[in-house]
């Protein structure tokens, strides 16, 4: 039991701990820099940026969740018993509420990012000033949703750490 | 710990695929802030992981090496103090650089040599937060 809680605890702290860093990360320090350089060099370095980041992301991210939903089964037995009638089970389904709704947001954000990769790659020489505009207006709220995103991901491991000590 | 990751295996490599000028710019606008961020982060993660291990009930600093729980938690404790020098390391790295690139007067093979140094450091700050985290999450169980 230790043994298998161990490793359950190492697949879902491990993710979850790369997900909140990328994610905080990618949203306060590397896309506003990004942002400032501007088109046309930001678009062209997404471009290669998004296969890795979209691997790290997804799959930190799943990972978490999955092991995560996992360990919350194999520590209270029955799981929804807890879930609802626990101030540690109300902990944990806040978190794990804000860690999805985290995850849709900053899929949006990267959809946001993709449009602006495409626009970069379909450039041949110097971009109108509608591409201009167009990226703007995807990075701006790429940059806002990756920051909410970022904020629900750190709200729902202040839950998770928290929950039993309340 | 993301970040050390995000910046060791995604972003590192690929801004140095796109161009020099890019990299010149990305290095001048996150390189401080990246630095600042990092370092806050692993401090204020080392100064309260050490005051946990104070204020744990049944556990002090002297049970650290003792036993599986002060083997994991000293293994982490080493680990990430590694993963600190290193960083700073690698934040030398990253100024030397940014001068080259800015200045114009350092060599290619100068160049090649600060990218090689930065990419390994910052695999090796990967490897060891990841050891950190990892001893740190399972002391418990040990």
């Amino acid at each position: 039991m230790d043994a298998e809680i161990a490793i359950l605890r190492l697949l879902h702290i491990l993710p979850g701990a790369i997900w909140v860093g990328s994610a905080v990360f990618l949203a306060f320090v590397v896309q506003p820099a990004l942002a400032k350089t501007g088109p046309p060099h930001s678009p062209a370095l997404l471009v290669h940026m998004l296969k890795p980041l979209l691997i790290t992301l997804h799959g930190s991210a799943i990972m978490t969740i999955v092991f995560g939903i996992v360990m919350a089964f194999r520590v209270r037995d029955p799981l929804f018993d807890f879930l609802w009638s626990t101030d540690w089970g109300t902990m944990i389904w806040l978190g794990f509420l804000f860690s999805v709704v985290a995850y849709g947001i900053g899929n949006v954000a990267v959809l946001s990012n993709k449009k602006m990769a495409d626009i970069g790659k379909s450039l041949t020489g110097p971009p109108t000033p509608e591409q201009v505009a167009e990226m703007t207006k995807l990075r701006d709220r790429a940059i806002l949703l990756a920051r909410i995103g970022a904020l629900g991901v750190v709200t729902a491991v202040a839950f998770m750490a928290l929950a039993q000590h309340v | 710990m993301g970040a050390a990751i995000y910046l060791a295996v995604v972003l590192e490599p690929k801004i140095r695929s796109t161009s020099v000028d890019l990299e010149r710019q990305l290095l001048n606008r996150i390189s401080k802030l990246n630095s600042l961020w990092i370092t806050s982060a692993a401090i204020v993660t080392m100064v309260t992981g050490m005051a946990l291990v104070s204020t744990t009930p049944g556990r002090s600093f002297s049970d650290l090496g003792n036993g599986g729980w002060g083997t994991m938690i000293l293994v982490g404790l080493i680990a990430s103090v590694g993963a600190f020098v290193v960083s700073g390391m690698a934040g030398a790295f990253t100024a030397k650089l940014r001068r080259g690139l800015e200045s114009g007067g350092a060599t290619d093979q100068q160049l090649a040599n600060c990218r090689r140094g930065l990419s390994t450091l910052g695999y090796v700050n990967a490897v060891l937060v990841v050891i950190a985290v990892g001893t740190m999450a399972t002391a418990r169980f040990a």
